[in-house]
């Protein structure tokens, strides 16, 4: 009897557990659109306390990524995404080189 | 279902009658000489009919959940940003006014919640995806991210987005959405200015929704005595697009788009419409709101709002054909 309850109480809270939302450092956007991924608490700037949970929809994550934005420690804006500001894009030409060769690419 | 005999004594007659009303005209045409040929041009009462038909068919719709026209139901308080507070007075001044005049309610207050938030912008994709990531339920209905990056997408100069209610017997909204919430929240807008800019600091627009019900919307009808009402209302206006366009025919614009919820044609109309504005290639526009544009929007104030969608149109067909003189 106790092991039927033991089984019913894991199974019914089993889609609890499924529906928990993922958790990631930095979410991406990947997977399904419409599902939620938190991420982790950031320390707030110029102070030692961390910020809220930010929870959104994969969509929402990979629209910010795709902008090259990220929400802030305290979850209330849109700023610049830090890692992404650093990177500029390169600027890549070919010279020289004949028929057979591909020449040389340089980048800026 | 038969007639009964006085019915039909009384057709007969009535052919009889006509019959030979018919024979006499006939008859006259015989023995009358040949009139000369005129030209008439037969203009108005079944065209104007006609457009007003396709026009109510091309930019009504009904709500998501309730499948009814939505329409304020609470006092309209408009503010407008990225614009010069002079020209932002002007704009929100001919909103209450359109509102007052086509007998939409009005707050009256200065500081007054809003509910109808005109931006200006010369990014307004980018405000979009700042809406669409932040505060999706300014969006209105959607029931998935595929949705709501669809209502995202700007494509043109000036675009509205409704969040709509359902409004129950007791007269308690319920916001029409699947992630809807009662909130108060600001959105930080893209430095820009229609008219030059607007403040020195980037401008944010402050929404308080006190109100507010958090609701699942099923899709499902929920019965006699519901209503759908406008709740809050987006406009973006592209600035880099709307170069050299006086700022009264733009009010007019926007109090047209504020005022109902607009389905923006993709073809010029029949009916003269300031709708038909930014549309290439139209010339049956106008430099503000049109007889028609005036009729529609009293006619859709005057709808039962309880009737159902159908109900609802062809009360606003007849209003229409009423304002503007057909059917007299």
């Amino acid at each position: 009897m106790k092991l039927w309850c033991v089984i019913a109480v894991l199974a019914l809270s089993a889609p609890a557990f499924a529906q928990r939302p993922a958790h990631s450092k930095y979410p991406d956007g990947t997977g399904d659109p419409d599902t939620i991924t938190c991420r982790t608490p950031q320390t707030l700037p110029g102070q030692r306390l961390l910020g809220p949970e930010v929870c959104k929809l994969n969509s929402q994550w990979a629209l910010l990524r795709k902008n090259g934005q990220d929400i802030s420690a305290d979850g209330s804006q849109i700023i610049p995404d830090p890692k992404n500001s650093a990177v500029t894009p390169m600027n890549c030409t070919t010279a020289g080189g004949g028929a057979t060769s591909g020449g040389a690419t340089v980048c800026h | 279902m038969s007639l009964n005999i006085k019915h039909r004594v009384c057709i007969f007659f009535v052919a009889l009658a006509s019959g030979g009303a018919l024979s006499a005209a006939a008859q006259d045409v015989g023995t009358r000489p040949a009139a000369p040929t005129e030209s008439v041009t037969v203009t108005g009462i079944k065209d104007t009919e006609a457009a007003i038909d396709k026009f109510v068919g091309a930019t009504t719709v009904a709500t998501q959940v309730a499948g009814k026209l939505a329409r304020w139901n609470t006092g309209v308080c408009p503010i407008a940003l990225g614009v010069r507070p002079d020209i932002a007075k002007l704009l929100t001044k001919r909103v209450r006014d359109v509102a007052a005049e086509i007998g939409a309610p009005v707050n009256g207050k200065e500081s007054c919640p809003t509910n109808i938030e005109i931006i200006f912008t010369a990014a307004p994709q980018a405000l979009l995806d700042n809406i669409q990531i932040m505060h999706p339920v300014l969006l209105g209905y959607h029931e998935n991210s595929a949705q709501a990056a669809s209502l995202a997408t700007i494509s043109r100069p000036i675009q509205s987005w409704y969040m709509t209610a359902t409004v129950d017997l007791r007269g308690r909204p319920q916001l029409d959405g699947k992630r809807a919430e009662g909130v108060t929240m600001s959105i930080q807008l893209p430095p820009a200015g229609f008219g030059g800019p607007a403040t020195g600091a980037a401008d944010t627009v402050e929404l308080n929704m006190p109100g507010a019900i958090a609701t699942n919307g099923t899709g499902g009808r929920l019965g006699d005595g519901i209503s759908s009402v406008l709740y809050n209302v987006v406009i973006v206006a592209d600035t880099s697009k709307l170069l050299g366009r006086d700022t009264g025919t733009l009010a007019d614009y926007i109090a047209m788009l504020a005022l109902s919820q607009v389905q923006q044609p993709d073809n010029c109309q029949d009916l003269p419409s300031i709708l038909n504005l930014l549309l290439p290639d139209c010339s049956r526009t106008s430099n503000a709101l049109t007889s028609g544009d005036v009729a529609y929007l009293r006619a859709l104030y005057k709808t039962t709002p309880t009737a159902n969608f159908r109900g609802q149109r062809n009360e606003m067909k007849y209003q229409m054909n009423k304002s503007l003189g057909v059917n007299q």
